[in-house]
């Protein structure tokens, strides 16, 4: 399940269970939003698969372009593994 | 790596992809490492459903996750024929020190070797899936018409 809150100009999205190729059209939903800072909350979930990468690369370069920035947060379990090995770490912000 | 000759092979028949995801989970959980084995199962399934069964190319796909509508032309190609009739294949093989899974689809076939091994992160929403997959397993090979996938582990 994918939830937006907008903050000031700080959107987060935070995804619980998995975050999959089933979440693509709810994500890209929550990528409307026109805020420069955004915070992807990954505390809750507990798989991630290609289609999250590709999302969250796709959050990215929206951000990008308007001179914003992506931080991944609480990152855990699989989906830290999943993002390192794909050497997320240098392409976002990660925190724990 | 050969299975040993006394492992008994498993086969199971998927078309859609939440079909792939249920039974990437299950039959992942019969592994000794069932977090990888899970997504490496379940990119392989994927990519055999859109890109092999369905032949939804690269573009094609960055196209349509881009406009939000993959979910649809998926839908749709699996109502038309000659898609409507195809399915991927799994045969699994478990033992204590390892496992080995071939997924095969009825699609044409791609051309695997034009993916390179170590290739860069691609920039954009999809392309990522095979990659993972490498990553994940302890070997993965082709057959040389591209329509055939086999995946090892071992631990």
């Amino acid at each position: 399940m994918i939830e937006l809150s907008v903050h000031n100009d700080t959107s987060t999205i935070r995804i619980s269970g998995r975050f999959d190729f089933t979440c693509v059209r709810d994500f890209q939903e929550a990528l409307r939003g026109t805020t420069r800072e955004w915070v992807v909350d990954l505390g809750e979930t507990n798989f991630v698969d290609s289609s999250a990468l590709g999302m969250l690369l796709l959050l990215r370069e929206r951000a990008t372009a308007s001179n914003g920035r992506v931080t991944v947060r609480h990152l855990k379990g699989q989906p830290r593994d999943v993002l390192m090995m794909a050497k997320f770490d240098r392409l976002f912000t990660l925190q724990d | 790596m050969l299975a040993p000759p006394h492992v008994p092979i498993r086969m199971y028949v998927v078309r859609t992809r939440i079909e792939a995801a249920e039974l990437a989970h299950r039959v992942a959980a019969l592994t000794a490492h069932p977090e990888r084995t899970e997504l490496c199962l379940l990119e392989l399934i994927l990519n055999a459903i859109e890109h092999g069964s369905l032949e939804i190319g690269g573009e094609r796909k960055r196209e349509l996750v881009l406009v939000g509508k993959l979910d649809e032309e998926v839908t749709r190609l699996q109502a038309t024929p000659p898609y409507d009739r195809r399915v991927v294949r799994l045969e699994t093989w478990v033992w204590p020190n390892g496992a080995r899974f071939v997924i095969h689809d009825e699609g044409p076939g791609f051309s695997w070797r034009a993916r390179a091994e170590h290739a860069p992160t691609p920039p954009g929403p999809n392309g990522h899936g095979l990659r993972l997959a490498r990553a994940g397993s302890d070997a993965l090979t082709f057959n040389e018409r591209g329509n055939a996938v086999t995946a090892d582990f071992r631990w």
